[in-house]
């Protein structure tokens, strides 16, 4: 059987990553005057496994650092060496390297094996010559400041019974019993369920298991985490023995012969392997593993996420198909057909369930992003020499995964300028009477059918002097009397930067038009406020998801757009008296105010569309704060819209967030109203009536016409 | 060839791990059909086992356990260090201590 054990990586690479992210949050949160023990052991554990898991999937270099790191913060947990600020810097910089061998080894990355080599000096130095590399459990626990739970051996029976295709898994048993070996003293007791006839026999089914008896200083979990990569944790269970169980042990191993076989004669061969323990399919006696125990929501399973897109794509056609069908179903007499249109309704209830559940499987809080700016904001902080509080909000907001892959880039400019041109150093900050601690904040939270991101800090805010300056520098469009929210937006114009000196850290001016581009590039949107002295507050717009929408059919002359149902705010049809003309545009006026009209059928060049707003209807849509009517012919439907990418297939339109397929077959636009507002900002909207003498190539998106 | 066979003795050699036990099986299903109970005690020597894993001692446990059913009785010999090593690591030397002598 040829297998690739390269297969397994994945798994490993992705739970390495988070057991580094768990290592490097708790670290970064950690009082080395006062640590805390349960947060010392969980550091310990997070780099423990690590260690096993790079040892038994065949990553050498990886298990060397990681053992390097695990014995100094062995020595640590058990208090025999004292927690120190510049110690939690090195396990910073050591989780760093690992994560450089991670890269490399996933990636192909480079590795700087010298810094590696230094790391590992200078953690071993850290830990003295006088206790080995290795210290074992055993004799840490002996010595002074050991917890009661740790400092008394115990003994455990431990059955491994590994499923029929464990072979499939690839891994080594022996890295696994050495470890338990280390920890103390073992006896190691294999079983082979044999068959009484070898033509009878499978190679690739695993027929073995063990019985084994640790006694060591350590815990239950500490066994379990040993078992981490190779075992499920239905597959271990752990049992605490008495003394006098423990009494009958057979003789233990010697120190140094590693995990020997000292149980009980077996009975001889031809008396037959007898049942194994207990099958991974029956109850074990003892409880099951701790994770399913403990966090029984933390039980899942690791899919890939392409198959999750398959998924998703396929219910968007399910959903296209049940459009179709309700469709075709209008045509048969609800009353001759009370069943069909019954089934027709269920049918529908069904698929909107479904399809919320297949959406909510892409969901993920937006924590995966939030988590790696702590960081990132220690270090730039010291970097920098500021004093900078990052305060995350709204880390359960859930994103889809596409989007929060796509967000880390933008979010990470975005704080870097916040701590590199906002927040002032300790000195500046209390000279204009603030605290010298500055504040990053990151907020994330659901408004309707968006996200909404700020990225906030309370430092020196944008210089609106230095801006008019370099935009004149630049040759850009910019006077004295533009508002402070269309001068902040120069800021997004490639290669702008105030920056007096440029960094590592940012001033190249390469930032934020990349945040822009970046966010609209998600369908997302981008604002900035600013106050001098007071601070600055980015927005980032993005919508929940890029799968599907709910949206509101309109005709305009012969076609069929989509607006989404969460723009809308109303619809209705104006009497003449609530027109009013100005110039080659009108407005129409709702209890009082008077909104812009954006005739649809101008934007997009469609001979035929209803041009006076008295015969056709308006519809009040918010872009972004800020309401506008569109003119549209006739509303038709309320729709739930599979989005289909006209980029993918075509290219990207203007005043559109792309393309569905409806229920007849039929193609329809999916508005983007605040592109469409943008699109009318910028004058590139026909008035009403000006349709007939514009050729289709002259349509607002500047180019070839979008023909449906 | 992975075996070298006679009236009492047998040599195994080769790939004993998972990649490998899939090409072990056939001549060993040989040399089952090779023996019976008239052979009171064959060697087989360990010699040219050239690596070995859990899936390889599974194998050759499985195929002890079958002949000896039959009435074949196996003494390994000549087990290179690297394989007791590993036969030790694994928790399995009880099991084959009856039909081993190093």
């Amino acid at each position: 059987m040829e297998i690739d054990i390269s297969q397994f990586f994945p798994l490993f690479f992705e739970e390495s990553a988070e057991h580094l992210a768990d290592m490097e949050s708790i670290l970064l949160s950690i009082d080395p005057s006062s640590p805390d023990e349960e947060e010392l052991n969980a550091v310990f554990r997070a780099a423990h496994s690590i260690k096993g898991g790079a040892g038994t999937f065949g990553f050498p270099d990886m298990a060397v650092l990681t053992h390097a790191l695990e014995s100094l913060l062995d020595r640590v947990r058990h208090r025999d060496l004292a927690l120190s600020a510049p110690m939690v810097e090195l396990f910073l910089e050591a989780g760093d390297a690992i994560r450089m061998q991670l890269a490399g080894h996933r990636d192909g990355t480079e590795v700087d094996q010298a810094k590696v080599e230094a790391l590992c000096q200078r953690l071993q130095a850290m830990v003295g010559p006088a206790a080995p590399l290795a210290s074992s459990p055993a004799s840490a626990a002996a010595e002074e400041g050991a917890s009661p739970e740790q400092s008394a051996p115990r003994s455990y029976r431990i059955e491994f019974v590994p499923p029929d295709n464990f072979f499939n898994r690839m891994v080594r048993m022996e890295p696994i019993f050495d470890e338990l070996a280390d920890m103390g003293e073992l006896l190691n007791h294999a079983r082979i369920e044999a068959p009484d006839s070898f033509e009878q026999y499978d190679y690739e089914r695993c027929l073995v298991s063990w019985e084994l008896q640790l006694t060591a200083p350590v815990t239950p979990d500490e066994i379990r985490d040993v078992f981490m990569f190779v075992a499920d944790d239905d597959e271990v269970s752990i049992e605490t023995l008495n003394a006098d169980d423990a009494g009958n042990a057979p003789e233990p191993v010697k120190p140094g012969e590693k995990a020997a076989c000292l149980l009980p004669a077996e009975p001889p061969i031809g008396a037959g392997g007898g049942p194994r323990a207990s099958s991974p399919r029956e109850p074990a006696a003892t409880p099951p593993g701790r994770k399913c125990q403990d966090h029984p929501e933390a039980s899942s399973i690791r899919v890939g996420t392409s198959k999750v897109d398959q998924l998703i794509n396929q219910m968007g056609e399910l959903v296209i198909l049940q459009a179709m069908l309700a469709q075709t179903a209008q045509q048969f007499d609800p009353l001759l057909h009370q069943d069909l249109h019954h089934g027709m309704q269920l049918l529908q209830r069904s698929t909107r369930d479904l399809q919320e559940s297949v959406m909510s499987i892409r969901m993920m809080p937006i924590s995966f992003i939030f988590n790696r700016f702590p960081r990132l904001v220690h270090d730039l902080a010291a970097k920098l020499g500021k004093q900078v509080e990052l305060k995350l909000v709204g880390e359960q907001t859930e994103l889809d995964k596409g989007l929060i892959e796509k967000l880390a880039d933008p979010l990470t400019h975005l704080v870097r300028n916040s701590l590199d041109h906002g927040i002032e150093s300790p000195q500046q900050r209390v000279a204009f009477g603030k605290p010298p601690v500055g504040t990053v904040t990151l907020c994330a939270a659901q408004t309707g059918g968006r996200i909404v991101i700020e990225v906030a800090d309370d430092g020196a805010g944008l210089n609106r002097a230095a801006i008019l300056a370099k935009a004149a520098e630049k040759g850009m469009a910019a006077s004295e009397e533009m508002a402070d929210e269309e001068l902040w937006q120069l800021i997004f114009a490639p290669g702008f930067s105030t920056a007096h000196q440029v960094t590592d850290v940012s001033g190249r001016g390469v930032g934020m038009d990349v945040v822009m581009r970046n966010v609209q590039a998600m369908g997302g949107r981008v604002s900035i406020s600013s106050q001098a002295g007071a601070g600055s507050r980015v927005l980032v717009s993005l919508p929940l998801t890029l799968a599907i929408l709910d949206g509101l059919s309109v005709r305009v002359g012969g076609e069929t757009f989509i607006v989404p149902l969460n723009s809308i705010v109303e619809s209705l049809q104006p009497k003449p008296g609530e027109i009013n003309r100005v110039g080659d545009h009108s407005t129409v006026q709702v209890r009082g105010a008077y909104l812009p009209i954006l005739p649809i059928g101008a934007v997009f060049g469609i001979a035929g569309a209803l041009q006076r707003p008295e015969e056709a209807v308006v519809m009040i849509v918010d872009a972004d704060g800020e309401q506008v009517a569109l003119l549209v012919d006739e509303l038709l439907t309320q729709h739930q819209v599979v989005i289909k990418s006209l980029e993918k297939n075509y290219r990207k339109v203007e005043g559109t967030a792309g393309a569905t397929i409806l229920g007849d077959g039929g193609i329809a636009l999916i508005l983007d109203v605040v592109d469409l507002v943008q699109l009318w900002r910028q004058g590139r909207v026909a008035p009403p009536g000006a349709v007939e003498t514009r050729t289709q190539a002259d349509a607002a998106n500047g180019g070839e016409p979008w023909k449906i | 060839m992975h075996y070298q066979a006679s009236n009492v003795s047998a040599r195994l050699q080769g790939d004993w791990t998972i990649e490998g036990a899939v090409r072990q099986i056939d001549p060993l299903m040989e040399l089952s059909n090779f023996w019976d109970q008239t052979n009171a005690v064959v060697d087989i020597d360990c010699s040219g086992i050239a690596k070995i894993d859990l899936c390889g001692f599974q194998l050759l446990y499985t195929w002890l356990h079958c002949l000896n059913i039959r009435g074949v009785r196996l003494n390994l010999v000549n087990l290179p260090e690297t394989v007791v090593d590993t036969q030790k690591r694994l928790g399995l030397t009880r099991l084959f201590s009856a039909q081993q002598s190093c």
